[in-house]
């Protein structure tokens, strides 16, 4: 049984589309806590930080935006939880 | 002694009268002057909904102090940041790790020579606008206010158009990673 799962999981790999860092693709793209529009993108609806297997950043830029989505969300420009959805 | 360039943001209550604000902000900035330190830029962000709730307010009135100065300039802002009522938050974020007083009071003044232009930017407009509003009938004034009203509502509208697209675009690509994920 988990070797059949296992199995699937490989042959399903092979259709997963190789991910690009956004800014490392974009060097203009700056990441600031002041700016919670952007920010916006990496998280998900109930607040949470999508993690960087998801969201495809490399891990440089997962940190800096981790911690500008903590700064900000200290100074609620970010909610730290959206119960609502 | 190192003279490192901060940034500080700090939120106060949204409903304080004209003058208790303005001492507050006066205050702040002979905190840093006593410090040693030097403030380069002051910024006001305006009122802004919060994302939750502070002490029971929706709102607040955000602003940003751009200052260079040591650490104990930093210190003492934050010690009173702390004992002040009105505020809310505060955050200060090191900016840069060296720099020279000097340097900073050329980019003070380079940033009040904007400010000036900015206020004699908009005192133009408001004095261009003003004497031909005088010279029209009362009616005109008021279609012309009106005018103005709606240009206002337009920005505003476009704003909120942003954002939602903003939304849209983050919760598709949400969708997305999700089944990325399966």
């Amino acid at each position: 049984m988990t070797i059949r799962v296992k199995e699937q999981r490989r042959k399903r790999k092979i259709y997963v589309r190789k991910k690009v860092c956004r800014f490392c693709a974009d060097a203009s793209a700056q990441i600031e806590y002041k700016d919670p529009r952007n920010l916006r993108y990496f998280i998900t609806e109930r607040g949470k930080i999508i993690p960087r297997r998801i969201s495809g950043n490399c891990a440089k830029h997962q940190r800096k935006i981790t911690l500008a989505i903590k700064r900000a969300r200290h100074l609620a420009l970010m909610p730290y939880t959206n119960l609502e959805i | 002694m190192r003279i490192r360039r901060y940034e500080t943001v700090f939120i106060l209550e949204p409903d304080i009268e004209e003058s208790r604000r303005r001492e507050t902000l006066e205050r702040l900035e002979g905190i840093i002057q006593k410090g040693g330190g030097l403030l380069v830029r002051r910024d006001d962000w305006g009122v802004r909904k919060l994302a939750y709730d502070i002490r029971r307010f929706s709102k607040g009135h955000y602003f940003l102090f751009d200052f260079a100065g040591p650490s104990r300039a930093v210190s003492e802002v934050e010690r009173h940041l702390k004992m002040f009522e009105v505020v809310l938050r505060f955050l200060t974020v090191k900016k840069e790790d060296q720099v020279s007083l000097e340097a900073m009071e050329k980019l003070r003044a380079e940033e009040q020579e904007k400010e000036e232009a900015r206020r004699m930017a908009l005192q133009q407009r408001r004095e261009a606008e003003a004497p031909s509003a005088r010279m029209e009938p009362a009616v005109a004034k008021v279609e012309e206010l009106v005018e103005k009203e709606e240009e206002e509502e337009e920005a505003e509208e476009e704003e909120d158009e942003e954002e939602k697209e903003g939304d849209e675009e983050s919760s598709d690509a949400e969708r997305e990673e999700e089944e990325d994920d399966d």
